[in-house]
């Protein structure tokens, strides 16, 4: 293990952190609130940050074990210090509730422990929504775009945070790789805060929910999430960019440098719009009698679909009450989750396409166990190792799910929301069922199953190995 | 600049890693998805995996938004298809990598029709330096500036040897042809030297001269000063069909040890006047039946580098004179560089200079400066860069005295008219001159950039 350059990543991070929260800092001030919770925590950043950094590289070696420590310890040490303001601002009195609100807004789950959220100061609602925005593209994907690193290696903490089975870049460069996503992003959010404020949104509510939706957080500003508007327009206008940043950015690469043709191609993208239209159809026709009608129905099955397969986690309705054809319906969207390469989590759609004709793979091999055949994705033959990777990485998201659900039963809940807290954590959406539904918090659980499912949180959006090396001895043991 | 390079490939893999260092944004196309990973973990390049002479392949990896389109697999047919389709689809520059003896023999023609700027042939390349390495004793390396008919010889100071101890001051006094030091490598540390600098036994220096005084300064300071006679070489490859050829011009004897029966009448048919000997090289028997004890040179070509080398070792124990071995992997030398004898080549290198100097020359070309040739100097720092002064340098009109150069950075030889001079402190450059400038700065891409405060 290469000590030196690990330390010297995680100081340019906790120091792009430190950068980062000056923006919250600015809104503090302009709304004349105190500036001291963001100060005091960007005084000791800055000072680890910097000291970490000043750690000199010897060796500029920079592989996949490295790769996946700096990417998990970014992310713990990130939220361990981004929950400092909440603290120290008194909005969040308690440490470990803090750090479970920090972590779902960097891994852009959206699961609250608030119980009152308007109550919350202005520059601490800015942070905790901008968390999303920071964690949505990844803050080593930022780092690789502002600050020159070394690229030979890079690829291999890209390829930690970035999700989906296969990374590749857009162009030869990590570093413009990096930049050209950041600017999609970064363009992306604007244009829907130019639209929301349209809509009637004040500017400072419309960057917030561009923030939350741009990262598929799901954290609003409001306590009754985008129903508290009540606007078909702003509905609209969200549901669409949820399920837009849901859709792997090199289709809008593509669509950028003129290929729409071969964006609208891809397989993944098609799919993924596939099962939104079936299942905005299943449950709105499921619904219609319980709302007024097939469109009031359309209305609320097509944002609450939106929300849940992006994992978004916004809510305008209270699909806890609705029938349970729907609510299981909305579980299942929550395994599939976004596309690979996009800002949401999830198993991802391209995983479950490969899964899915694995399946169908080994099934034909029962009738005829000679028969040779591959399995392609978006016309290409995909990789024995791919798969192997995939069939692994869905097996442990299960495991991790029903594992932490043994954790959360000392609480003494339900099942359906215990099973539903876990599955939303891991996969980034939010809200889950029973009480922990949209209209729900997740205030009442034991600080050992907030910490449980704050590591759900990480694992998911990390997609599990980044997080789960930091606990296997032999990652650090000196090379 | 965009480049697109075909084959991942020991020397498309090299070139792609000199590129890449150099800041151009570099694709890589090969069929085996397995060396595309492997380059994308070690370098920061795109990969496609494909055929390279398919054009829907070609199109996926942009080659027509390439500046520079490199076709470096072990197929020539292969290369040049993807060479046409490239520039047919707008690449600006075309390089090969060909191999066929028959290709190579209508070369002119051929980079016309195609459409080729350069074509390369690894072994011949091989082939012309080890031919030069075996004319200088002691020689490791020996650095060929054609268009102005200057070499930059590296070697090894043995303990015997006169200069050990001497100062670079000292050098003209007691050594008549008049040289000039270019850079000094010990233990592993580079140095430009200046005048105060003592040589010192097992430095490896780098000097340049006037062409005929750089071979009287060679007998001068080394004990035996024939010229190699008889050469064994161990393997019958393509290099050493080159290689047979180009010794022989010289009236040198060339045994070939070949251990393929078919590969051995192959040989035979087109070199006649070498001994061709069917036996395995690796038997000691072999090579002393072969009369490997009587040659004054030995070069071991064959596939293996553990082979060359050990068998290269037990050549230099024989006393052999000259020894020279082929090694593909730059980390054996690397590892065991007090081991293993000094004069070791590998043709992807070899390759990627010609490469690396093309493509600086097209990527820093100007009314200022064009780079026409680029070596590197015994390791991967220290190069030997020749530029045409173009009309507008700014060090035209000065002399070498007020030039100010930046530290580490030496004027080895200047060529004007096709009469080399080692220049002093009243020389001056003139527009078409041609500087060879040796520096271990890597940030000397112009002519102008020598110069103190100057920028690319």
């Amino acid at each position: 293990m290469n000590y030196r350059i690990v330390c010297n990543v995680l100081g340019k991070v906790l120091l792009a952190e430190a950068l980062l929260l000056m923006l919250p800092l600015a809104a503090a001030l302009a709304c004349a609130e105190s500036p001291l919770p963001f100060i005091f925590t960007i005084l000791p950043l800055a000072a680890a940050g910097g000291g970490l950094s000043l750690v000199k590289i010897r060796k500029p070696d920079l592989f996949a074990r490295e790769g996946f420590v700096i990417v998990g310890l970014s992310w713990i040490l990130m939220s361990a210090f981004g929950a400092l303001p909440f603290v120290l601002s008194g909005d969040i009195p308690h440490y470990v509730d803090a750090f479970f609100e920090t972590v779902s807004g960097f891994t852009t789950t959206g699961a609250s422990i608030l119980t009152d959220i308007e109550a919350m100061g202005r520059g601490c609602m800015f942070w905790r929504l901008f968390t999303h925005w920071i964690g949505g593209m990844g803050v080593l994907v930022f780092i690789a775009a502002i600050l020159p690193v070394s690229g030979d290696h890079y690829m291999h903490i890209m390829r930690a945070e970035v999700p989906g089975p296969e990374v590749s870049k857009l162009v030869p460069r990590a570093r413009k790789t990096a930049r050209i996503l950041y600017l999609i992003y970064l363009a992306m959010t604007m244009i829907e805060t130019g639209l929301l404020a349209c809509g009637g949104m004040s500017f400072y509510d419309a960057l917030l929910h561009s923030f939350a939706t741009a990262g598929t957080g799901g954290f609003s500003t409001r306590a009754a999430s985008i129903a508290a508007y009540n606007s078909v327009y702003i509905e609209m206008v969200i549901s669409v960019f949820m399920l837009l940043f849901g859709v792997n950015f090199n289709v809008f690469y593509l669509i950028l440098i003129g290929q729409v043709a071969g964006a609208l191609k891809s397989e993944e993208l098609r799919v993924y719009l596939g099962i939104v239209a079936g299942s905005v159809l299943v449950i709105a026709a499921n619904i219609a009698s319980q709302v007024g009608g097939f469109l009031q129905g359309l209305r609320f099955s097509l944002f609450q679909v939106a929300t849940v397969i992006s994992t978004t986690g916004f809510a305008t309705a209270d699909f806890n009450t609705w029938p349970e054809l729907s609510r299981w319906l909305l579980v299942l969207l929550m395994f599939v989750g976004s596309c690979a390469g996009s800002t949401g989590g999830g198993i991802k759609v391209s995983r479950m396409i490969i899964l899915f004709k694995t399946y169908l793979n080994e099934l034909k091999q029962l009738i005829l166990p000679t028969r040779v055949r591959r399995i392609w994705l978006e016309g290409k033959p995909v990789g024995d190792a791919t798969v192997r990777s995939v069939l692994v990485i869905f097996h442990i998201y299960i495991a991790i799910v029903g594992l932490s659900v043994l954790v959360l039963t000392l609480d003494g809940r339900d099942m359906i929301t215990n099973f539903t807290a876990s599955c939303a954590c891991i996969f980034n959406v939010g809200p889950g069922l029973g009480d922990v539904g949209p209209t729900g918090n997740y205030a009442f659980f034991s600080d050992l199953s907030k910490l449980t499912l704050s590591m759900e949180m990480l694992l998911g959006r990390l997609e599990i190995f980044p997080v789960l090396f930091l606990f296997a001895p032999s990652v650090w043991k000196k090379r | 600049m965009n480049i697109v390079i075909a084959g991942a490939g020991k020397v498309g893999f090299t070139i792609a890693q000199r590129l890449c260092r150099e800041g151009h944004d570099i694709t890589l196309i090969d069929e085996r998805r397995a060396a595309l990973d492997n380059a994308a973990n070690t370098m920061d390049v795109l990969g496609v995996c494909g055929n390279c002479a398919a054009p829907s392949v070609l199109k996926e990896a942009e080659a027509g938004a390439a500046e520079v389109f490199i076709a470096a697999t072990g197929n020539d047919e292969a290369n040049l298809v993807a060479c046409q389709f490239a520039r047919k689809m707008g690449a600006r520059h075309a390089i090969a990598r060909l191999r066929n003896q028959e290709y190579l023999e209508s070369v002119d023609s051929l980079r016309e029709i195609m459409d080729l700027d350069l074509a390369i042939n690894p072994d011949y390349v091989t082939a012309e330096e080890i031919s030069r390495v075996l004319q200088f004793p002691a020689a490791t390396q020996v650095s060929f500036f054609p268009d102005c008919g200057l070499e930059i010889v590296t070697f090894r100071i043995g303990e015997n040897s006169r200069l050990n101890g001497m100062t670079l001051n000292q050098l003209p006094s007691l050594i008549k042809p008049k040289v000039l030091v270019c850079c000094a490598e010990r233990n592993g540390e580079f140095c430009i030297p200046d005048g105060s600098f003592v040589l010192r036994a097992g430095d490896r220096i780098s000097v340049t001269a006037l062409p005929q005084a750089l071979r009287r300064f060679f007998n001068a300071v080394t004990a035996n000063q024939k010229p190699v006679k008889n050469v064994v070489l161990l393997g019958g490859s393509r290099i050493a069909q080159h290689l047979t050829p180009l010794l022989e011009s010289t009236g040198v004897r060339v045994t070939i040890l070949e251990r393929d029966y078919a590969r051995c009448q192959v040989l035979a048919e087109t070199l006649r006047e070498a001994d061709i000997i069917c036996a395995d090289g690796a038997d000691t028997n072999v090579l002393q039946q072969s009369g490997l004890p009587d040659a004054d040179g030995f070069v071991a070509l064959t596939n293996f580098d553990e082979d060359n080398l050990i068998l290269s070792m037990y050549a230099e124990k024989l006393g052999v004179e000259r020894v020279v071995s082929k090694v593909n992997n730059d980390k054996f030398i690397e590892l065991l560089s007090d081991v293993f004898p000094d004069s070791t080549l590998s043709p992807k290198n070899l390759v990627a200079d010609r490469i690396e100097g093309y493509v600086r020359g097209l990527a820093h070309a100007s009314d200022k400066s064009t780079i026409e040739a680029l070596y590197y100097l015994g390791s991967q720092n220290v190069t030997a860069t020749e530029f045409l002064v173009g009309e507008k340098a700014a060090c035209i009109g000065r002399t070498l005295k007020d030039m100010a150069l930046k530290p580490g950075v030496l004027l080895a030889a200047v060529v004007r008219d096709g009469k080399s001079f080692l220049p002093n402190g009243s020389t001056s450059l003139h527009p078409g001159d041609r500087a060879i400038v040796v520096t271990a700065n890597q940030n000397i891409l112009t002519l102008d950039a020598i110069l103190q405060g100057k920028r690319l």
